[in-house]
């Protein structure tokens, strides 16, 4: 499971530091649905970013499984996150001159696995998510909620052990948004995963095993 | 990350971005037809002025001057029958100097030096004629077509007639103005140190340093000597003409043979130093203007590659998050430049080929050393402006790509 411990995380914007997580502490456990929420610019995803290795907290410390992480050694925390962890962004961060099966592969690819074990599955995730037919679009040719979908397609394919999700449903239609909660839960249920998702409401409560609200440093309010 | 798919990636990326690739790749095809130009161009110039030193200056002439009193001849008289020539009646003589006879083995010892192209014997006397004026009879080696055309009589200078021919005796070429002033011409005979010779040519030799009034051969040239003598010494000689290998090995060359003959002065023409300075000058000029280019297309290069990178940087973040580590993306960067700057050299050098066969620089023509030398260079540099770029990517924390939309 995570645990943070006295996390703190300040930007620097326009000579200033701008506060937005201090001294927090939460544990997520393993094996279920984490659910973290709070109002616009609490530092959600700022908080699933420090969880991911993308970035470094200012003080404290993150642990994983009991292990603490090397939080500020950027090397090593993406050798800890490669094959470990995926994350779903809330603005996708697809790459954006790579169509979305290679979208997929770039996933894969790192592991050395073979082409075509490689295009086998990203086909098999994209029909999943009913997108095999513009395997070879660019992202900027679908919808906001099909590169949702591309992007779910491209964490599943890779086969992690975490997942982090920010805002998986917010920019897709009802039927969309269960069709992505069904997967996530899916890889909790069925593959033992460990899921992490942070959103303001679009996430349905009673899905999670664990809720973590943040509050109390709300920076516009 | 196997090797075939990181290539894939790499020619993937460049082709996505075909313009930045082109430009990147016309960048370095300038950089390497730079190159191929220059050293054809400059090569086409240094054998131009090696040409014009080899004209000048890179041949010179041994010599061990005498004391006029000293009688070489005495040397060789019978004991008790001294019978020197009177003073200034020393037959071996250079320059307005007696000189001494020369060490039979030095022809073969100075020919082993690798500073040296050519070396040639020569026997160069004072005669007196019976008008009781004195003239100069060089003995030559006449199947030497180096040494001896470069510094004394050849068969280029001949005005009238034909050239000494090896084997041949009692046959002499006249220096143009000997001839004149002696009344002589093609066909005529003279008497050279009581012995009859047939004048086969008249020629002029301009300036060159071992010049006389009568060329005979060597042999001819020693019998007359020997003539003189009781107990001749083998192989008389006096001087040496010498033909360095080139320009830059002429200093080599004076130095190497002065030393192998003690006590000798050298005769070279003056002005072999200057213009020997001159190329070395032009060369350095060369160097660094070749390296004023390779910096050039490097800084072009690192521009180039930094821009790209500043482009991608969201791309490179997001990979990182899909689990690619900073050894994997430098991989990839560095491929890329590598797969430009080969294919952008490769173009340039062909391009630079074909810019010399059109040059109207006289044989400027660059071979595959030139390629040799563009090719190396253009890569080292794409790879080192690529150095900076892998770096700064390798470091950043993925969020800071990931910010930028
Ligand atoms: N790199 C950054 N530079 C400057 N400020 C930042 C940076 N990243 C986050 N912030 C600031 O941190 C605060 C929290 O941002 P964050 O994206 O974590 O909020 P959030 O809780 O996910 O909001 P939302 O629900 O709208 O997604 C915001 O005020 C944001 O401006
Ligand atoms: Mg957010």
């Amino acid at each position: 499971m995570f645990e943070a411990r006295g996390i703190s995380k300040s930007f620097r914007v326009a000579g200033r530091d701008v506060p937005v997580l201090k001294d927090l502490h939460c544990k997520l456990p393993s094996r279920s649905v984490s659910l973290i929420t709070g109002r616009s610019g609490e530092g959600k995803s700022t908080l699933l970013s420090l969880l991911a290795g993308l970035d470094f907290p200012d003080a404290g410390e993150l642990l994983f499984q009991g292990d603490v992480m090397p939080s500020s050694a950027m090397g090593r925390m993406a050798d800890w996150r490669r094959n470990r962890v995926g994350v779903l962004f809330q603005h996708f961060n697809l790459l954006p001159s790579w169509t979305i099966l290679q979208n997929i592969e770039a996933a894969l690819i790192t592991g050395g696995m073979g082409c075509a074990e490689r295009l086998l599955r990203s086909h098999d995730w994209l029909k999943r998510v009913g997108l095999d037919h513009r395997h070879d679009h660019l992202p900027s040719q679908l919808s906001v909620g099909q590169q949702q979908l591309a992007a779910l397609a491209r964490v599943m394919a890779a086969e992690p052990q975490v997942i982090l999700a920010d805002e998986p449903c917010a920019d897709v239609d009802p039927e969309t948004g269960e069709a992505i909660q069904r997967h996530l839960l899916e890889f909790v249920r069925a593959g033992n995963g460990t899921l992490v998702v942070a959103s303001h409401g679009t996430f349905p409560q009673e899905l999670a095993d664990c809720v973590f609200q943040l509050s109390g440093h709300p920076i516009d309010s | 990350m196997r090797f075939s798919d990181l290539t894939r990636c790499a020619a993937r990326e460049l082709f996505r971005r075909r313009a930045r690739s082109a430009a990147l790749a016309a960048g370095f095809a300038l950089a390497a037809a730079g190159v191929v130009v220059f050293s054809g161009v400059w090569q086409a110039s240094r054998q131009d002025s090696d040409k014009i030193l080899a004209g000048t200056g890179t041949h010179f002439i041994t010599f061990r001057p005498a004391a006029a009193q000293d009688c070489i001849v005495a040397a060789h008289c019978p004991p008790g029958q001294m019978n020197c020539p009177p003073q200034g009646a020393h037959p071996f003589w250079f320059n307005g100097t007696p000189t001494q006879l020369l060490p039979p083995d030095l022809v073969a010892k100075v020919s082993t030096l690798s500073s040296v192209r050519d070396v040639s014997p020569c026997l160069l006397m004072r005669l007196t004629h019976r008008s009781g004026n004195p003239y100069l009879v060089a003995g030559l080696d006449a199947s030497n077509a180096t040494a001896v055309r470069t510094t004394s009589c050849a068969a280029t200078d001949i005005l009238s007639g034909e050239f000494l021919k090896p084997g041949e005796s009692h046959q002499a070429v006249l220096e143009e103005s000997y001839a004149k002033s002696q009344n002589l011409t093609t066909g005529s005979g003279i008497e050279i140190a009581g012995q009859p010779f047939r004048v086969i040519g008249v020629a002029n030799t301009g300036a060159r340093p071992a010049k006389a009034d009568v060329y005979v051969t060597l042999q001819d040239a020693r019998n007359i000597a020997y003539a003189g003598m009781y107990n001749p010494p083998a192989d008389m000689t006096n001087l040496l003409l010498v033909e360095a290998k080139d320009a830059t090995s002429h200093e080599r060359a004076m130095s190497e043979v002065k030393a192998a003959l003690a006590g000798s002065t050298i005769t070279s023409y003056n002005c072999y130093l200057p213009a020997a300075q001159v190329m070395g000058i032009n060369q350095q000029t060369g160097k660094l203007l070749l390296a004023a280019a390779g910096l050039a297309a490097f800084l072009v290069a690192l521009k180039s590659q930094w821009a790209g990178l500043i482009e991608r940087r969201r791309e490179i973040a997001i990979l990182k998050v899909l689990g690619w580590t900073p050894g994997m993306l430098a991989r990839l960067i560095f491929l890329e430049a590598l797969l430009l700057a080969l294919a952008g050299s490769v173009l340039g050098c062909v391009l630079g080929q074909a810019i010399l066969s059109f040059t109207p620089v006289h044989g400027a023509a660059a071979g595959l050393s030139a390629w040799a030398m563009a090719i190396p260079l253009v890569v080292a540099g794409a790879l080192l402006a690529a150095v900076l770029p892998v770096w700064h990517a390798a470091r950043q924390w993925p969020a800071n790509g990931l910010r930028m939309q």
